[in-house]
């Protein structure tokens, strides 16, 4: 038997364990679930449905799904810290403003995203690795922020900054201060949106990776400020 | 003003369905056809699902309840004041205490998300019934 204050900690650090994974069973079973049972469910209107339907809505519908259960064990791994998903290969420039522009423009609501500054910056990333980072930090910005969303553009030579803001609400202190705790997610996005708690910790993990970060602030007035750093060409 | 409703024709309930999902919703519009209910439209969040309710007047409501702008919980009140006489399902991934009993206070069936639709037309045959029975035949205004 320890001490008490040994024991204490001990007990504290249980609690905690226990809190990580029964967050971590519930975002799993919401997350997971949507994907396997649309992959079953269309799976099985295979055998009925017209050809046309099956080339031009469930084929590309069962690829987005597979794809979606397949980001997320990647996603679970690299913010676990296991380093077997992370991105390989070497470094090579991409444009991360044509890159973030493109992973806005292809979803299917009728939100800009305005530019403010240059209108193209290089960093240097590995393959893949731009495009999982922005598709984080943009889908972060539209399911929890509001109109306008910006994309602002710095940079010192050595390094590249990207500034995604969104307005809409104001935000809670104590959100912003755990918005990179895995699994955590925000009071108002509870109740407006699924999600895994994973999207920043992942950016992070990946910006890190590269030498780079990301970092999170509330604007004045309402909605935050979310800057990837990324080295520069 | 006096309005009429039409009866609900079980056989054929017309619903909408409204979840942010747009391949859930591709799922339900193949499902649901194959048990007789008829997908007469499909909205991604509660503010689309009020504008599509106000135009095709449904039998019965699909209604996730995590969706962006106006979520499930809002939009209840809103459709059990203005669209009465549609059925309302809460359709859901999970469901915690919360949903469970929150639903249950507002006599809203609840209904996992699966694989199999036929749960969910049984439920919204059974709740756009009720939704007429426990509605006077016109109202004023």
């Amino acid at each position: 038997m320890t001490d008490g204050v040994g024991g204490s900690d001990s007990a504290h650090a249980l609690e905690l364990l226990d809190l990580a994974r029964r967050r971590f069973i519930n975002v799993a079973g919401h997350e997971l679930r949507t994907p396997i049972t649309t992959l079953r469910g269309l799976a099985e209107q295979l055998e009925t449905a017209e050809p046309i339907t099956i080339r031009e809505e469930i084929a590309p519908a069962l690829v987005r799904n597979a794809q979606r259960v397949e980001r997320l064990l990647d996603d679970l791994l690299i913010a676990a810290d296991i380093t077997t998903a992370l991105p390989v290969g070497e470094a090579e420039p991409v444009d991360v403003v044509a890159t973030a522009q493109a992973i806005w423009d292809a979803t299917e609501d009728d939100y800009t995203l305005e530019l403010d500054g240059n209108t193209s910056a290089t960093a240097l990333v590995r393959p893949g690795a731009a495009d999982q980072l922005l598709e984080h930090v943009l889908e972060n910005a539209r399911r929890y922020g509001a109109p306008p969303y910006r994309l602002q553009i710095a940079g010192d030579g050595k390094r590249v900054h990207l500034t995604i803001s969104s307005g809409g609400a104001e935000v809670r202190a104590d959100d912003l201060a755990l918005a990179f705790e895995l699994f955590y997610r925000g009071e108002a996005a509870v109740t407006s949106a699924p999600g895994f708690g994973l999207g920043l910790p992942v950016a992070r993990a990946l910006a890190r990776q590269h030498g780079g970060d990301v970092s999170i602030a509330a604007n004045p007035g309402g909605g935050v400020a979310v800057t990837v750093e990324l080295p520069a060409l | 003003v006096s309005v009429t409703v039409p009866p609900v024709d079980l056989d054929h309930p017309r619903v909408v369905v409204a979840d942010d999902e747009r391949d859930v919703r591709l799922l339900l519009r193949l499902q649901l056809r194959h048990h007789g209910v008829d997908v007469v439209g499909e909205a991604a969040d509660g503010i689309e699902l009020l504008d599509l309710c106000d135009r095709v007047h449904p039998d019965g409501i699909v209604l996730d309840l995590l969706m962006p702008r106006m979520n499930g919980f809002e939009a209840i009140p809103v459709l059990q004041r203005e669209h009465p006489y549609a059925g309302i399902v809460a359709y859901t991934a999970v469901a915690g205490d919360f949903v469970r009993r929150e639903m249950a206070r507002l006599s809203i069936p609840l209904l996992l998300k699966s694989g199999d639709a036929a749960p969910l037309a049984e439920a919204l045959r059974r709740a756009a019934a009720n939704a007429r029975q426990s509605q006077p035949r016109s109202g004023g205004a």
